[in-house]
């Protein structure tokens, strides 16, 4: 188990490391850079940029340097120093990359374990019920509800219930704190504010996962309640709660379990369609404006930081696969 | 809110399709309800000659006199952490915004306090409506447009100019303060010139604002310290477009030296800022990245906070919100003598995208924006008016977004024949309904194009002059054939998210184009790769802005000579000009009088003079059709708070310079 753990690390690092150099190529491979778009904005807002200036910003954003310099230094500081560079979007409010995701990343990670809460809360016992009744009025009404929460895009889902709030309830449900806390210190003032907004996006952002989750979760159980070992089980005259939990739902988790992992990057990197439509303030919109502005350390931290994380959670999610699974084998 | 927009738009489009393919185009019954919840007063035209000289009420603050000052600020004297305002105010304050024409509005007296709330979706920024309450230029002139007649002080108190127009004395406001208390004084200019502009470090190489004329190639400005409040700038060529550059958002801010000297090796050895280098992650020596970070104005304030001397400073940021404070030595005063803004704090959220920005507005909830207010959105702004207490105010819009512009030096042989054949052009402007193009995209709030009064509407010309060109062979299809034999595409480039009026331009010019057997095709970018194609020299035709009220005094946007912020019309015409003949290809010699007429206009200091050239600039660009105006006189509206007051009633007034004044605005 160690043996195998520590290989597989090796290979992250390995892999981590080509990672590094294929975000930094690719974020560059847009013709311009980031002075070019810059440029191009404060233009069209009609203002006066000239040659010169443009070659001061370059100087000011250490554009002026050589591709292989600029992914040194990025690569130095963060081994260094653990400093992830700055952004060139926020340069102007004096925020690095590390200022931003640490202003992004709690929030984001909020909401994305508040809808895994709410996915499995709801996903589990709806589909443990759902599939012990098969057939049942209560199965077919969660069989309908599943089909559209998987058929829905959330986002659309988003501007329904945005529409609705505010046209019969004169409601602006975007963000997720009311204008008088969102630059406020955290108090329990703000933290009840951001729960009164906070349920909207976690059920609209849950509610395909869930529906995902049932319909899986129901099928793999269905083929497990009518094998020999529970016929078996049930003879024996085990409880049928107990006979239920103990063997087929542990066995139908599985597939759940080894993708819990996958989880990890999801968790930092939000939901970017309902974040953008809802004007929630997690690292989706941040990462997809950074790629379009081409602010690349910053888009370049966080694809890295994505990655990291992918890997580690796969590492994790074999790890705890086989923790929970006594027949896989490390090889 | 999208199904809406949707329907909306789906509807204009079938409005524009039902009123054009009735041969007598009766009047459809939605198109005016369309109309009617938009229109808000008649528009009268007003021509005014002479600047009526503003009344001073009857107890009118004068020099001497006390000021007036907020509740808020009046506290922090009594409690003896400021001092009174005799003491934060010059000794003659600046009365009043003087960009906004007495014509416009008398102001009121106001109330003080509140909160403005306001909305923008550019990352990283503040909003382009608060850089522009920001933005503090040394004079002022009243309207849009500038006119040396209506010019008067701001940051400064008064200026002179050498009948030469070579040299430009300036006087300072005595006892003028940063925002943090210290004086502005002839220091800060001098520091400004030497330590940043001359600075090669900070500034690689003087920009032509500063340079006679504004040629690339003049000499840069000098200047000269008379006393601590009086200074000279001199220029060696005539330079009599200076004072429009002075008068504009182009205008220099003076920097805080006191504070700046502290991130400046000619004052603090490098080795002392080394530490603080490192500690923003710039490698060893870079002290100009440094010295740029710490001279940002939006920075969050946090130990080193930047001193300003607009209305607002900053408060608080995050990604999301700004949030600004008044100023407490804010250099304006109303006519009573009381000291601005009248409002205490603006709240200026920066929000995931526009229709967020406009979700805000139309719950009421932004009490001053201009962004989110597109034409496109006027209708949908204007259900909710009431309802929410806000009012929609479609003042005139500083620029036309969507005008034509056809490529005339794209690589593309075949396409280079066609479009430089004069007739092309004309056909293609002849083919265009222009009172359509109003009516759909501009909801009626514009008039026909007359800056460059390309204007006439008869599609037989158009297919007459095709015809006469060569293009007179079709395809099984309809469309014209090329020179090539091949059937003849012209593709627009245009944006895909902005204000609205560019793909609905594009997609209404493409209409009219086929109607005269032309194939069109849509090409909507991205802003970004829709600039970097108008640069590279490889767009089409392009939809793209033409400042007309600020046409010709702002050099970077001239469309008309070929350059609005993006190459326009002939990329390699504008690189053959700017690099005096190294790169490009030669234009012809219409166009390089029209650039040397432009050196003549920024440099000559004879209202006269420049009259009569940018009159003949006008000409030959209207003569050559270079560019293919739509309209003109388009509505910028904006979205204010039902409450607020000293707003100017009158719909002539330009939305920006309304916005630009914000100190004035007040809760009633």
């Amino acid at each position: 188990m160690v043996n195998y753990i520590l290989r597989r690390i090796a290979v992250l690092v390995v892999l981590l490391f080509f990672i590094t150099i294929i975000v930094f190529v690719l974020i560059q491979l847009p013709p311009g850079d980031y002075v070019t778009v810059h440029v191009m904005e404060l233009q069209a807002a009609g203002q006066n940029v000239q040659e010169a200036d443009i070659i001061a910003f370059k100087q000011l954003y250490g554009l002026d340097k050589t591709l292989h310099e600029q992914y040194f230094i990025w690569m130095r500081n963060i081994f260094i120093r653990g400093d992830f560079g700055m952004s060139f979007t926020f340069y102007g409010q004096g925020k690095s990359v590390a200022d931003l995701l640490a202003e992004r990343v709690p929030l984001t990670a909020a909401i994305s374990l508040l809808s895994t809460l709410f996915v499995y809360g709801m996903a589990v016992p709806i589909a443990i019920y759902s599939a012990t009744h098969q057939y049942s009025p209560f199965d077919y009404f969660w069989t309908l509800v599943g089909f559209i929460g998987l058929a829905t895009p959330s986002f659309l889902l988003a501007l329904i219930i945005m529409w609705i709030a505010f046209s019969k309830f004169n409601i602006t449900v975007i963000g997720l704190f009311s204008e008088e806390f969102v630059n406020a210190p955290w108090t329990v003032a703000k933290l009840n504010d951001f729960l009164k907004h906070v349920w909207i996006p976690v059920t609209i952002i849950g509610l395909s996962g869930t529906a995902g989750t049932i319909r899986s979760l129901r099928a793999t159980l269905l083929d497990e309640l009518n094998r020999q070992y529970v016929i078996t089980a049930r003879s024996k005259g085990l409880s049928e709660l107990k006979l239920l939990f103990k063997y087929p739902v542990r066995v139908a988790i599985n597939p759940t379990i080894s993708t819990i992992g996958w989880m990890l990057p999801t968790i930092i990197s939000g939901e970017v369609l309902v974040s953008m439509v809802m004007n929630i303030p997690t690292t989706g919109p941040l990462l997809l404006q950074a790629l379009l502005q081409q602010d690349m350390y910053l888009a370049g931290s966080i694809l890295l930081i994505l990655s990291a994380l992918t890997v580690i959670g796969t590492l994790l999610s074999d790890i705890l696969l086989a923790w929970w699974d006594p027949r896989i084998r490390y090889d | 809110m999208k199904a809406l927009r949707t329907m909306l738009i789906a509807f204009i489009v079938l409005a524009t399709v039902t009123s054009c393919s009735s041969p007598t185009p009766t009047p459809v019954v939605e198109v005016q309800i369309q109309k009617e919840t938009v229109v808000i007063t008649e528009k009268e035209e007003v021509v005014v000659e002479v600047t009526p000289t503003p009344v001073p009420p009857p107890d009118a603050w004068k020099p001497g006199m006390p000021f007036g000052e907020a509740p808020m600020l009046s506290n922090l004297v009594e409690a003896g952490s400021l001092p009174p305002a005799e003491e934060r105010l010059p000794k003659i304050p600046c009365v009043g915004a003087k960009n906004i024409p007495s014509e416009w509005i008398t102001p009121e007296l106001g109330n003080y306090g509140g909160i403005l709330r306001m909305a923008d979706w550019l990352p990283g920024s503040w909003g382009l409506d608060v850089t522009w309450i920001y933005m503090e230029p040394w004079i002022h002139t009243a309207g849009i447009k500038f006119d040396s007649s209506k010019l008067a002080g701001n940051v400064m108190e008064s200026f002179e100019v050498t009948p030469d127009g070579k040299d430009f004395t300036f006087h300072m406001r005595e006892g003028m303060k940063w925002s943090d208390g210290e004086p502005l004084t002839t220091e800060d200019i001098r520091f400004w010139y030497e330590d940043v502009l001359l600075n090669e470090r900070i500034t690689p190489s003087v920009p032509a604002a500063y340079r006679s004329a504004q040629s690339p190639t003049g000499n840069p400005m000098k200047l000269e310290i008379v006393d601590e409040y009086t200074f000279t700038i001199s220029f060696d060529e005539p330079y009599g477009g200076f004072l429009a550059l002075l008068a504009s958002d182009q205008s220099p801010t003076p920097l805080p030296s006191h504070f700046l000297k502290q991130f400046h090796p000619d004052y603090t050895p490098l080795e002392k800022l080394e530490p603080l280098i490192a500690e923003n992650g710039f490698e060893p020596g870079e002290w100009w990245r440094l010295f740029g970070l710490m001279n940002n104005t939006i920075r969050d304030p946090g130990k080193y906070s930047r001193p300003n001397l607009s209305p607002w400073i900053v408060e608080s940021v995050t990604t999301q919100a700004f949030k600004l404070v008044r100023n407490p030595y804010y250099f304006k005063i109303d006519a009573w003598g009381n000291q601005l803004p009248y409002i205490d704090y603006i709240e200026a959220n920066i929000l995931g995208n526009a229709e967020a920005a406009l979700l805000k507005a139309t719950a009421g909830e932004v009490d001053l924006g201009a962004r989110m207010a597109s034409t496109s959105n006027l209708p949908v702004l204007k259900l909710y008016e009431e309802k929410n207490g806000y009012r929609v105010m479609p003042y005139k819009m500083h620029a036309l977004l969507a005008e034509l512009y056809v490529n005339l030096t794209n690589s593309d042989p075949i396409w280079r024949q066609v479009v430089n054949d004069i007739r092309f052009r004309q056909a293609l402007s002849y083919a265009i309904d222009r009172q359509q193009v109003i009516d759909a995209v501009y909801l009626g709030f514009a008039q026909l194009p007359s800056t460059i009064p390309l204007n006439e509407y008869n599609p037989d010309k158009a297919n007459q002059l095709l015809d006469e060109m060569g293009l007179d062979k079709r395809d099984a299809d309809g469309y014209r054939l090329g020179p090539d034999g091949k059937r003849f595409v012209i593709p627009i480039e245009t944006l895909a998210v902005e204000m609205g009026d560019e793909p609905a331009t594009a997609e209404l010019a493409a209409k009219f184009w086929e109607a005269v057997g032309l194939k069109v095709t849509i090409n909507a970018m991205e802003r970004s790769l829709f600039g970097n194609t108008a640069n590279a020299n490889e767009s089409h035709v392009i939809t793209w802005r033409a400042h007309y009220p600020r046409w010709p005094w702002v050099s970077t946007l001239k469309g008309y000579a070929g350059f609005e912020a993006y190459k326009t019309y002939a990329p390699l015409w504008w690189d053959w000009i700017q690099t005096n003949g190294a790169e490009g290809e030669q234009p012809p010699e219409e166009y390089i009088e029209i650039q040397d007429m432009l050196v003549e206009l920024w440099g000559t200091p004879d209202p006269a003079r420049q009259q009569e050239l940018w009159t003949n600039i006008k000409k030959i660009v209207t003569d050559n059709v270079w560019m293919i105006p739509t309209a003109e006189g388009t509505p910028y509206a904006v979205v204010v708070n039902a409450n607020l007051g000293n707003l100017p009633e009158t719909l002539d007034a330009y939305g920006l310079e309304v916005i630009a004044a914000a100190e004035m605005l007040y809760y009633k």
